[in-house]
C-alpha cells in the first residue's frame, strides 16, 4: 500500500547550517505518528517542510517529499493544491492560530468554498455539524462570534473544525496541546484522535510529550539536533527504549517515589482561613462591575517541611490562591497566618518577617528575572534586608548558593546569555539564599524541556530534603506532583474540592473531577504500569 | 466581511464611552484656547481702539466687549455663542470669524484630505509588498526611499516643485487659487503640487508602519493557517493580513492628519493659497486676537473630531478593541 | 547586517553637519551678518562658495551660522521637553491615582492640540524669539514624552521581575528606582532621537513662517523665506539651506532606526 507521506533523506537548511540531516519516514493511510524530541531537534521544521510552510530563512536543502506516491516541490503549483484537502495543519499557539478580524463562521467556510462545490447554504450546514461534532455548545449563533470570544481550547477545537470540514488524508499537528492545561489538552487530543479515525486520515503528531505519545500514536521516531535517533512502534519503543538519548527521555518521565513519613502532628507553618480574592468583572457602562470570586472562601494549612501540590486546571484558581498566600495579591476577606500571627492586614516593617520567611519562584524563566542585572547580583539582592550585611558578604554567599545549584562560575553573566533551565535556577537561588521557612512554586517547571524538568525538579527536591522548606507547588501537570509532594490539593472554581495524601489522592480520588484530571494525565506509561502494581527499573 | 456589526452590546458600550471621553476633552480645549489669549500683555479694548484710545471710549469697549465681568463668566459667554456659530469679529478687517474659517477650511481641508488619501492608497499596498518580500532588493529599495522622503521638508519640497514645474517648465500657475466650484480644471492645477507635495512625504512615512504591522502580521500563525488551508496568497494578503496590519496604520494616519492640520500654514504660505494655516500666521503677526481665538479653537475641534472617527473605525479591522 | 550601512550614512551626515556647526564657532569665511549692498545675489565663485543673498551676505557663512542656531535651539528645546515630559510620565506613571489624573487630563488636553498648533498660540503670546521658540516648541512636544515614559513605565510595573522585587520585601520606592526606571531608559533614548528630528523641522517651519529666531540671525528656515522673491534670479538661495535641513534629518531618522533595533530587541530577550 501507498504510504500518505514518504519522506527520504529530508535536509533543511538555515543560513548554511542544518537543522535537519537526512530524515527519513513513512506514514501509512489512517496511521499516527508522532515525532518526538525536545526544542532544537527539528521535528517543528520538518512538519512545516512537508506541507510547504518553512518560515523565511529556513529552507529544503535536500532529499524528497513524496505524498501518495507523487513527489512534491517545494513552491510548486501542485503542493498549494494539496493543502486543505490532502494536507491539513493545525497549529500550537491557540491565542493566534484564528484571524482576531473575522468571525469563525466566515474563517470555516473559507475553505469549503475553495475547494468544493457546496452552496452557501450546505456549507453553513457543514460548519455547524462540525461544530457541534467538536464540542461547542449552540453553533448556530456562535458562528458570527469572533476568536477572541472563546477560550483557548475552544479555539483549537474551532480550528481542528476548520481543518478537518476538509476532510485531508494527512493532518499534521505541531504540539498542538502545548498551550493547554492537562484537562483540556485530554480533551482536544481524543476529538483530534477520533476525528482522524472516523475519516481515516492520517497523522503527523509534533510532540515533545511523551505521555501523549503513548496514549495517541501508532509509531515514533525520536528525533535529536536534527538527526533521526530512533524509531518504531509507540509502545515498545517507550518500555524498552534501545538508545540512550530515548533513554534519557523516558527515564525524564515522572517516577513515583516511595511516600515520605508525615512528621507527628505539629502547628501549621502558614495557614489561609476562609481566604476570599474577587476581581471586578468587566462591567457595562452604567451598571456598577459584578465581582468574580478567584478564591472563594478557601481554608488551607501548610505545615513545616511538608511538599504541598495544588492542582487544577485554567480558571480554577490556584495560581491566585498560590500568590494570595504571599500576599502579592490583595484578599478581599479571610485571614491569613504566619507562624501562628495574623498577618492579613500587616505592612511596612511588621510584614518583613513574612517577606523574610516567605518567597516564590516564577512559572516564566525569561521575564522573573531583571534583564540588565548580572546572576550574581540578582541572588544577592535578597540579603539587602534585613539591613547590615556587608556587600562582600552578600556577593560571598550568593556565589556559595550559585554553586549550589549548580550554576558555578556562571555569576558574571546577564540572564539573555543563559538557557531556560538555567535561568530556573537562578530563581530559584534567588527565593533559597535567604534561607525561607515556606516557598511557593508557580508553574516552576512547566515552561521547560522534560529533561531540563527532571533535572530542576530534583534541585527542588535535593534542596527542600537538605533544608527542609514547606513549599506549595502550584502545577497543573500532575506528573510533576508524583515525584515531589507529599500531599495533594485539587482546586476547582476558586474552592478546594478535594485534598489528602498524595497515594490517596492518586489511587483513589473521591471527587469526580480528580478523576477527570487523574485520566488526563495517566497517559504515562510509568504511571499507569506503577498504578497496575508492575514494578519499574529506574 | 470583516467588522464588528454594528448591533452588539459591546459596540455600542465602546462607542458611547468614546464620544463620552470627548465631550471634556473639547470643553479643556477650548478653555486652554481661552486662557491663553487672556495672557497676551496688554488690554484688548486698547488694542482695538488703537488711536481713538480715550479713557471713556476703553471704558465703554471693555463693558461692551464684557470685559469687566469675571473671567469665568466671559469664558462661558465665549462657549455660548461659539456654540451658536458667533466668534467674534476679526479686528483688522471686522469680518465675522466664523464665516471666514469656514470659507478658509475649504481650501486647507482640500489639500490635508486629498494628500493623505493619495499617500494611503499608494503607501499602503506598497508598505504590504515590501513586507512580503522582506529583505528583498525591493523591500530595501522602498525603506530607503521611505526614510529618503520622510525626512525631506515639506515647504522646501513645496518650493523646489514651485522652482521646476512652475518656474522653469511653466506646467502650474505660481501664485493664486480658484475654487473648485468657479473652475474646476483651474482649480485643479493650482493645488497639484502642494497635494503632490504633501502626499510625497507622507507616503514616505505611511510606508514604514504599513511595512513593518505587515511583517509583524505575517509571523503569525492564523496567516500559515491561511496558507495551510489553500487559501491563495493574494487572499492572504488581502483578507487575512491587511484587515490586521492596517490597524495600527489607521492610528498612524489620524496622527499625521492631525500633524498637517496644525502646520499646514508653511505649505500654504509656500503656495499662497488662502488657506486657514496662512489665516492664523497673519491673524498672529496683526494680533487679531479673536481670529488666533477661532482658528485655533476650529483646528483642535476637528482633530479631536479626527481622532473620535480613528477611534470608532478601528473596531472594523481590530474587533478585540470592544472587549475593553 | 541593515544595521551597518544606516549607522555609516547616519553617522557621517550628522557628523558633518556637527562639524559645520563646530567650525562656525570659530571661524566662517565670512562675517554672517555684515551686509555689502555691493555684492548682492552673486553668483557662487571663489570667494562666495555659494554666493551671497540679497543683503551680500556670504550664504555659505550664513549656512554655518545656521547650523549653529538650528542644532543649540533643537537641543536646549529637546531638554526642556525631556525634563517635563520625563518628569509628568513618571510621576503619573509612579504615583498613580488622582496625581495620574490630574496630571493624565492635562496631558490630554495638551496633546489634543495638533502638531505646532500649541507651538504657534504659544509664541502668539510670547512673541518671536530664540528662548521663545525654545519654551514654545517644548511645551508643544512635552505631552508627548509624558505619554510615552507614562505608558513605558506602566507596563514595566506589570513584568514578572518587578513583582519578584516586590515578594523579597523590597519598598515600592526601591523596586520603583532599581528595576522600573533603567528600563524606562531605552524608549526615552529612542523617543529623544525623534525628538530632535521633529524640533529641527518645526524649528525651521516657524523660521519660515516669521515666528522663529528673528532676524539678522541666520537659520536655515529663514534664509528660505527670504530666498523666495529671488527664486528666479538665485535659485541656490532656496535650494542650499533645504539640502542642510533635509541632510540632518536623514542622519537623525538613520541613527534613530540603529538606536532603535539595538535597544530594544535586547530588552525583550
Amino acid at each position: 500500500m501507498t504510504p500518505v507521506l514518504a519522506v527520504e533523506r529530508l535536509s533543511i537548511a538555515a543560513r548554511g547550517r542544518r537543522v535537519v540531516e537526512e530524515l527519513s519516514f513513512h506514514i501509512a493511510p489512517g496511521e499516527t505518528l508522532a515525532l518526538v524530541g525536545e526544542s532544537g531537534s527539528g521535528k517543528s521544521a520538518t512538519a512545516r517542510a512537508v506541507i510547504g510552510l518553512l518560515p523565511p530563512g529556513l529552507a529544503p536543502d535536500g532529499g524528497t517529499i513524496r505524498f501518495e506516491g507523487t513527489a512534491l516541490t517545494a513552491d510548486s503549483a501542485a503542493l498549494r493544491r494539496l493543502r486543505g484537502p490532502g494536507i491539513g495543519m493545525v497549529f500550537q499557539e491557540p491565542m493566534t492560530s484564528l484571524n482576531p478580524a473575522h468571525r469563525i463562521g466566515a474563517q470555516m467556510e473559507e475553505g469549503l468554498a475553495l475547494h468544493t462545490r457546496l452552496s452557501r447554504a450546505q456549507r453553513r450546514d457543514c460548519c455547524i455539524a462540525m461544530l457541534e461534532r467538536v464540542g461547542i455548545v449552540d453553533p448556530a449563533s456562535r458562528l458570527n462570534a469572533f476568536p477572541h470570544e472563546f477560550s483557548g481550547g475552544m479555539r483549537q477545537r474551532i480550528m481542528l473544525a476548520s481543518v478537518m470540514l476538509l476532510r485531508p488524508r494527512l493532518l499534521i499537528a505541531d504540539e498542538p496541546t502545548t498551550a493547554l492545561d492537562t484537562l483540556t489538552q485530554a480533551e482536544v487530543m481524543d476529538l483530534m484522535t477520533g476525528l482522524a479515525r472516523e475519516h481515516g486520515t492520517a497523522l503527523l503528531l509534533i510532540t515533545h510529550d511523551l505521555g501523549l505519545v503513548a496514549r495517541y500514536a501508532d509509531r515514533a521516531l525520536v528525533m535529536q539536533r536534527g538527526r533521526a535517533v530512533e524509531e518504531g512502534p509507540a509502545a515498545p519503543l517507550l518500555d524498552n527504549p534501545r538508545e540512550p538519548y530515548t533513554r534519557a527521555l523516558v527515564d525524564a518521565l515522572p517516577r513515583r517515589g516511595p511516600a515520605r513519613p508525615m512528621a507527628a502532628a505539629s502547628a501549621p507553618l502558614i495557614e489561609a482561613r476562609d481566604l476570599r480574592v474577587t476581581y471586578p468583572k468587566r462591567g457595562a457602562l452604567f451598571r456598577r462591575a459584578e465581582m468574580f470570586r478567584a478564591v472563594d472562601d478557601v481554608s488551607l494549612a501548610i505545615h513545616p517541611g511538608e511538599v504541598v501540590a495544588l492542582v487544577g486546571g485554567s480558571g480554577s484558581g490556584k495560581t491566585t490562591l498560590g500568590r494570595a498566600m504571599l500576599r502579592l495579591v490583595p484578599c478581599s476577606a479571610g485571614q491569613l497566618l504566619f507562624r501562628g500571627q495574623e498577618v492579613t492586614q500587616r505592612s511596612g516593617p511588621a510584614l518583613m518577617d513574612f517577606r523574610l520567611g516567605c518567597q516564590i519562584v516564577f512559572q516564566d524563566p525569561y521575564s522573573s528575572l531583571d534583564p540588565r542585572m548580572r546572576v550574581r547580583d540578582i541572588v544577592a539582592e535578597p540579603l539587602r534586608l534585613p539591613a547590615g550585611m556587608p556587600v562582600g558578604e552578600r556577593h560571598r554567599r550568593a556565589d556559595a548558593m550559585l554553586e549550589e545549584v549548580g550554576l558555578d562560575g556562571l555569576g558574571a553573566r546577564f540572564p539573555h546569555a543563559l538557557s531556560g533551565g538555567q535561568r530556573q535556577r537562578v530563581a530559584i537561588a534567588r527565593a533559597l539564599v535567604r534561607d525561607p521557612a515556606f516557598i511557593v512554586a508557580d508553574e516552576a517547571v512547566s515552561a521547560l524541556d522534560a529533561t531540563v524538568r527532571k533535572q530542576v525538579l530534583a534541585l527542588l527536591r535535593e534542596q527542600q530534603r537538605r533544608r527542609g522548606f514547606a513549599c506549595l507547588f502550584v502545577t497543573h501537570d500532575l506528573g510533576v506532583v508524583e515525584e515531589i509532594a507529599d500531599r495533594i490539593v485539587v482546586m476547582q472554581g476558586g474552592r478546594i474540592v478535594e485534598q489528602g495524601p498524595r497515594d490517596a489522592v492518586l489511587d483513589a480520588p473521591a471527587q469526580d473531577y480528580t478523576r477527570a484530571l487523574l485520566a488526563a494525565a495517566l497517559r504515562r506509561p510509568g504511571v499507569r504500569q506503577a498504578a497496575c502494581g508492575r514494578r519499574r527499573d529506574s | 466581511m470583516p467588522g464588528a456589526c454594528g448591533c452588539s452590546a459591546e459596540v455600542l458600550s465602546y462607542v458611547l464611552k468614546r464620544l463620552l471621553v470627548a465631550l471634556p476633552t473639547l470643553l479643556l480645549v477650548a478653555g486652554s484656547v481661552f486662557f491663553l489669549m487672556r495672557l497676551i500683555p496688554g488690554d484688548p479694548a486698547i488694542v482695538v481702539l488703537g488711536d481713538a484710545a480715550t479713557p471713556e471710549a476703553v471704558a465703554d469697549l471693555r463693558i461692551a466687549y464684557g470685559l469687566d465681568r469675571p473671567v469665568l463668566v466671559q469664558f462661558a459667554l465665549w462657549i455660548e455663542r461659539a456654540l451658536g456659530g458667533d466668534l467674534g469679529r476679526s479686528i483688522t478687517s471686522g469680518e465675522a470669524v466664523g464665516p471666514l474659517i469656514l470659507q478658509r477650511f475649504q481650501v486647507t481641508a482640500a489639500i490635508v484630505f486629498a494628500s493623505v488619501g493619495l499617500a494611503v492608497l499608494i503607501a499602503v499596498p506598497l508598505g504590504m509588498i515590501a513586507a512580503w518580500k522582506q529583505n528583498s532588493w525591493g523591500d530595501v529599495a522602498a525603506v530607503a526611499g521611505a526614510t529618503f522622503l520622510l525626512s525631506i521638508p515639506s515647504f522646501w519640497l513645496g518650493l523646489i516643485f514651485l522652482l521646476v514645474f512652475g518656474l522653469w517648465l511653466g506646467w502650474v500657475p505660481v501664485v493664486g487659487y480658484v475654487t473648485f466650484a468657479e473652475d474646476f480644471w483651474g482649480a485643479l492645477h493650482y493645488i497639484v503640487l502642494p497635494v503632490a507635495t504633501l502626499a510625497l512625504i507622507e507616503t514616505g512615512v505611511l510606508i514604514r508602519m504599513a511595512r513593518a504591522s505587515t511583517v509583524e502580521v505575517l509571523r503569525l500563525d492564523y496567516v500559515a493557517h491561511a496558507r495551510a488551508k489553500g487559501v491563495p496568497e493574494w487572499r492572504v494578503l488581502a483578507r487575512h493580513v491587511f484587515p490586521n496590519a492596517f490597524a495600527p496604520t489607521l492610528t498612524l494616519i489620524g496622527l499625521i492628519m492631525g500633524s498637517l492640520l496644525g502646520g499646514i500654514a508653511v505649505i500654504e504660505t509656500v503656495f499662497t493659497l488662502p488657506g486657514l494655516g496662512r489665516l492664523l500666521v497673519e491673524a498672529i503677526f496683526a494680533r487679531d486676537y479673536p481670529v488666533i481665538q477661532g482658528v485655533m479653537l476650529f483646528i483642535a475641534v476637528i482633530y479631536v473630531v479626527v481622532n473620535l472617527v480613528v477611534d470608532l473605525l478601528y473596531p472594523v479591522f481590530d474587533p478585540r478593541v470592544t472587549a475593553g | 547586517m541593515r544595521l551597518r550601512p544606516n549607522l555609516l550614512i547616519g553617522g557621517t551626515l550628522l557628523g558633518l553637519v556637527f562639524a559645520m556647526a563646530g567650525t562656525a564657532l570659530v571661524w566662517t569665511p565670512h562675517d554672517p551678518v555684515r551686509t555689502n549692498l555691493r555684492r548682492r545675489l552673486v553668483a557662487p565663485s571663489r570667494d562666495y562658495w555659494l554666493g551671497t543673498d540679497e543683503f551680500g551676505r556670504d550664504v555659505a557663512s550664513r549656512l554655518m551660522e545656521g547650523a549653529v542656531t538650528s542644532l543649540s535651539v533643537a537641543a536646549s528645546t529637546v531638554v526642556v521637553a525631556l525634563v517635563l515630559g520625563v518628569a509628568i510620565g513618571l510621576a503619573g506613571g509612579f504615583l498613580r491615582g488622582w496625581t495620574d489624573r490630574i496630571l493624565g487630563a492635562v496631558n490630554d488636553t495638551l496633546l489634543a492640540f495638533p502638531g505646532i498648533l500649541l507651538a504657534l498660540g504659544l509664541l502668539a503670546v510670547l512673541g518671536p524669539s530664540r528662548w521663545g521658540i525654545v519654551l514654545a516648541l517644548g511645551l508643544a512636544y512635552a505631552p508627548s514624552v509624558a505619554r510615552v515614559v507614562r505608558g513605558s513605565v506602566l507596563s514595566i510595573r506589570e513584568r514578572e521581575f518587578v513583582e519578584a522585587s516586590r515578594a523579597l520585601g523590597n519598598s515600592e520606592r526601591y523596586t520603583l528606582l532599581r528595576h522600573v526606571l533603567p528600563h524606562t531608559a531605552a524608549p526615552v533614548i529612542v523617543l529623544a532621537t525623534s525628538l530632535f528630528g521633529w524640533i529641527i523641522l518645526s524649528e525651521s517651519a516657524l523660521s519660515f513662517l516669521g515666528l522663529g529666531v528673528p532676524p539678522p540671525a541666520a537659520t536655515w528656515g529663514n534664509m528660505l523665506a527670504s530666498a523666495r522673491p529671488f527664486m528666479d534670479k538665485a535659485p541656490l538661495l532656496s535650494i542650499a539651506p533645504g539640502v542642510m535641513i533635509a541632510t540632518c534629518l536623514l542622519g537623525v531618522n538613520l541613527l534613530g532606526d540603529v538606536l532603535r533595533d539595538l535597544l530594544d530587541p535586547r530588552d525583550e530577550a
